[in-house]
């Protein structure tokens, strides 16, 4: 009987055996389309009058764990005095990053996770009269979506990435793979 | 007589049920953590906060959000910062509070000034950093809800029967308070 069995396992094609699709590590978010329109990543990062020396999001697939980050890199300001031979020159950089972890589960090539996915940050520095400086804040927002199907299998490209994208097709996300840790002194210098 | 017995038994039931009175939801409004019971013991907010910082821990609820979030204030002197970490859940009502599934948000955030002087063709290079990093949670879980008699008013009382904790929250202003008022 157990001969038997084995035999039948043999004789099915290799890809009846294989994992079923899913993805695993962190991956940079390239494009979101929603009802309001398509936006491209990092260029959406970009906050009204501050510069955005560097942005993504990212998505990190655990086990049963999805994290969504936001990170942002902003130049507040940079000045410059000269006196003769010297040369003195100052830059004011904010860094911001907000993540949030939920449960998620696959199906097959279906992503399950919960209807609403939200974090926000927001940081600030005050001076001496108690009045506020400056505010950065990061914010991330998936509401409503709650099933999400990987096309293709995420069969993956390093260049043309994955996407995943809603039954009804209101929500389609490209992803690309990244690595999850970043040094902001490596990216100011 | 009969009429005095009465109001006895009115009084004596109410005092029995005004300790701790069970609501049904939706809850409305912005609330600030007192303390935390569970196995380990009880803490206080006092008893939360980061070392020489300013905290509180926040429930909001708004028809059917729960935002959970952590603000803080550190610092001394000039350089004070604040930060905030939030997250959201859609939760239901159902002799209880019902949290559907577990979230927690990490955030952080950096000021770095760098500074470069150039003398005679020679650039010597400095930066100066502060970080200040923010988490908070949901738990997903069934929440009995009840309110006591506090010493400063209502208590509104979570009680999550399963992990044996309890969190007992107090109205608050969504503000922050004035940063002179808690700086430490």
């Amino acid at each position: 009987m157990n001969r038997a069995l084995f035999a039948v396992l043999l004789a099915l094609p290799a890809q009846a055996l294989a994992e079923p699709p899913r993805l695993t590590g962190s991956w940079r978010v390239e494009q979101v389309t929603t009802a309001s329109g398509t936006m491209s990543f990092p260029a959406a990062l970009a906050q009204e009058g501050k510069d955005l020396v560097w942005g993504r999001w990212l998505w990190t697939f655990g086990d049963k764990e999805l994290t969504v980050t936001s990170q942002v890199l902003q130049l507040n300001s940079e000045t410059a005095i000269e006196k003769g031979k010297r040369t003195l020159q100052e830059s004011d950089y904010t860094w911001c990053s907000a993540s949030v972890t939920v449960d998620v589960g696959w199906a097959g090539p279906q992503l399950m996770l919960p209807s609403m996915v939200q974090a926000e940050h927001r940081s600030g520095r005050y001076d001496k009269r108690d009045a506020e400086v400056y505010v950065e804040a990061c914010n991330i927002r998936l509401n409503g979506v709650q099933s999400l199907h990987l096309l293709d299998g995420g069969a993956s490209n390093p260049k043309t990435g994955v996407t995943l994208v809603s039954l009804d097709e209101s929500f389609k996300i490209t992803l690309v793979p990244d690595k999850a840790a970043v040094s902001v002194k490596a990216l100011i210098e | 007589m009969q009429q005095s017995f009465k109001s006895g038994c009115a009084l004596l039931a109410l005092g029995l049920t005004a300790p701790l009175a069970a609501l049904a939801g939706p809850l409305d409004g912005f609330y600030q953590v007192q303390s935390i019971e569970d196995p380990h013991g009880t803490r206080t907010a006092a008893q939360l906060q980061p070392e020489g910082c300013w905290s509180r821990e926040v429930w909001a609820f708004q028809e059917k959000m729960l935002s959970r979030g952590h603000q803080e204030r550190c610092g001394a002197g000039k350089n004070i910062d604040t930060c905030e970490a939030w997250v959201a859940v859609e939760v239901s009502y159902d002799h209880g509070l019902t949290i559907p599934y577990s979230s927690r948000s990490t955030s952080e955030s950096q000021h770095l000034l760098v500074r470069e002087e150039t003398r005679a063709g020679n650039t010597h290079t400095t930066q100066e950093a502060s970080t200040r990093t923010c988490q908070t949670r949901v738990d997903t879980g069934h929440y009995a809800l009840t309110i006591e008699d506090g010493d400063d008013g209502k208590v509104l009382v979570l009680h999550d029967a399963r992990r044996d904790v309890k969190w007992r929250l107090v109205p608050a202003r969504p503000t922050l308070p004035p940063f002179s008022e808690v700086a430490k």
